[in-house]
């Protein structure tokens, strides 16, 4: 009888270090200690960032317009004298997204789960749409021969980077909100071949699945991707002569 | 009921508990180690404030990038300038292009065993989100010509019908020094790849001199 008592003794002790483990363990897989903010450090974090966004779009605004008018004075250039020959510095631009292109191609829509809402800090939650999401499709559009791909109407470039920022995503470093749109022009089956390829992108289909994330993809006849809006940079770039 | 328990025997099986509490909580972490190399936290927790900087630094380059097109504009509707300006228009996105080679300082980074595509997609998105110019892999720049990894059935790596083979050679054209500080930040994606990856060699120098071709 009392060897009993002392066996289930030790086996409450083995139980009770197996389940603090487990609950231990599991704590930790939530990435960390999340940062609970007040709703007037949530006003202030807000505002700040509304002031860097409003001033952004008018300067992207301002970039796109600058661009347009040095298009228009070298075209009024051109039809004025043979010594301006345009036609390299035209595919230049068209190589590096300061051209606008218009062709036929795929139309993807990404979005959060219904059941869901971008709330806090920590956007790193299987039921919304991670900038990783977004980088994965641009990655598989651009294998396919995408010639030119937006993200709601922000051009990607190679040197484009998508990240995470609170519960939002910065793409070409400006914040873009779900819905995402993502539009492509180019060879349509080779972009589809990869997209519907769920080995590819298995963990997406895994949570269109079972999270209920959106991602539907539709070929388009006609698809119009603008002109690369942002800054590029040569500072420390120089050509070999 | 407890006073019944000799002493020797209940330490016995507290200690017991607590290599079990180790134990447990041990494989768990492992199993977390796991799930990031899986791709499904290759995402970091955002720092709202290092956000707010990246977005402070983009305006500053935007309102250079309208500094520097205003007076691109200013040269073409004088005529004796405008050769030159378009010649310098020429120049600067010839750079950007990779039709022709470039070259200029910035960091290498080495990592001698395989990752897989996600993670090299997501190396040279934080190479660009820190400002990088040009940016080459095992030698081939990543232009808009170029970029679009496909995962080959072996797990291999390939761009644009080269394969990219381990040791991974990451080049990158930059300010140097603020790339190093940004990529040594604890918790940034060098940080991550090594949790997923515990094996690999992850060397991150700065260069001189890094040509493209």
């Amino acid at each position: 009888m009392v060897e009993l008592k002392k066996r289930t003794i030790i086996l409450f002790y083995v139980l009770v270090g197996l389940v603090l483990g487990v609950f231990l363990g599991l704590g930790t897989k939530d990435g960390g200690d999340a940062i609970i903010l007040t709703n007037e450090e949530k006003d202030t974090r807000d505002e700040l960032l509304k002031e860097f966004l409003d001033e952004q779009a008018y300067l992207q605004s301002r970039v796109v317009g600058l661009r347009e008018q040095i298009d228009e004075a070298q075209k009024e250039l051109e039809s004025t004298s043979a010594l301006f020959n345009l036609g390299r510095l035209e595919k230049l631009k068209g190589s590096i997204g300061l051209s606008e292109v218009r062709g036929p191609g795929l139309e993807i829509l990404l979005n959060d789960s219904p059941f869901t809402k971008r709330e806090g800090e920590m956007i790193v939650s299987e039921d919304l749409v991670q900038a990783s999401d977004l980088r994965d499709i641009i990655n598989l559009l651009n294998a396919g021969g995408a010639k030119a791909i937006s993200v709601n109407n922000q051009r990607i470039v190679a040197t484009t980077p998508i990240s995470a920022v609170a519960n939002a995503v910065l793409v070409n470093n400006s914040y873009v909100t779900p819905p995402f749109t993502i539009q492509a022009v180019g060879d349509t089956e080779s972009m589809l071949r990869r997209l519907l390829n769920d080995s590819i992108l298995d963990n997406l289909y895994e949570r269109r699945k079972s999270f209920n994330i959106v991602f539907e993809i539709a070929a388009r006849s006609m698809v119009t991707i603008p002109i690369f809006n942002g800054n590029l940079d040569t500072n420390y770039l120089n050509l070999v002569q | 009921m407890f006073d019944k328990i000799n002493e020797k025997q209940r330490f016995l099986s507290i200690l017991g508990a607590i290599a079990l509490l180790i134990l447990s909580f041990v494989f768990l972490s492992k199993n977390k180690i796991s799930e990031v190399e899986e791709g499904v936290l290759r995402e970091t927790e955002s720092n709202f404030f290092q956000e707010i900087k990246v977005l402070k630094e983009k305006n500053e380059d935007l309102k250079v990038e309208i500094d520097s097109l205003g007076q691109n504009l200013l040269e073409l509707e004088d005529r004796d300038k405008a050769i030159s300006a378009i010649e310098s228009e020429i120049i600067k996105y010839e750079k950007l292009s990779g039709n022709l080679s470039v070259f200029g300082s910035g960091v290498a980074l080495e990592l001698n065993e395989g990752v897989s595509t996600p993670w090299v997609i997501d190396l040279i998105n934080q190479f660009f989100g820190y400002g990088a110019e040009a940016v080459s892999l095992n030698g081939i720049r990543i232009t808009n010509g170029t970029s679009g990894f496909d995962t080959l059935p072996n797990g291999q790596i390939s761009l644009k019908g080269s394969v990219i083979v381990a040791p991974y050679s990451f080049e990158v054209i930059c300010n140097s020094s603020k790339m190093m500080d940004m990529m040594e930040m604890p918790g940034n994606i060098i940080d991550r790849a090594s949790q997923a990856y515990p094996e690999a060699e992850i060397k991150l120098s700065t260069r001189e001199v890094i040509k493209m071709d």
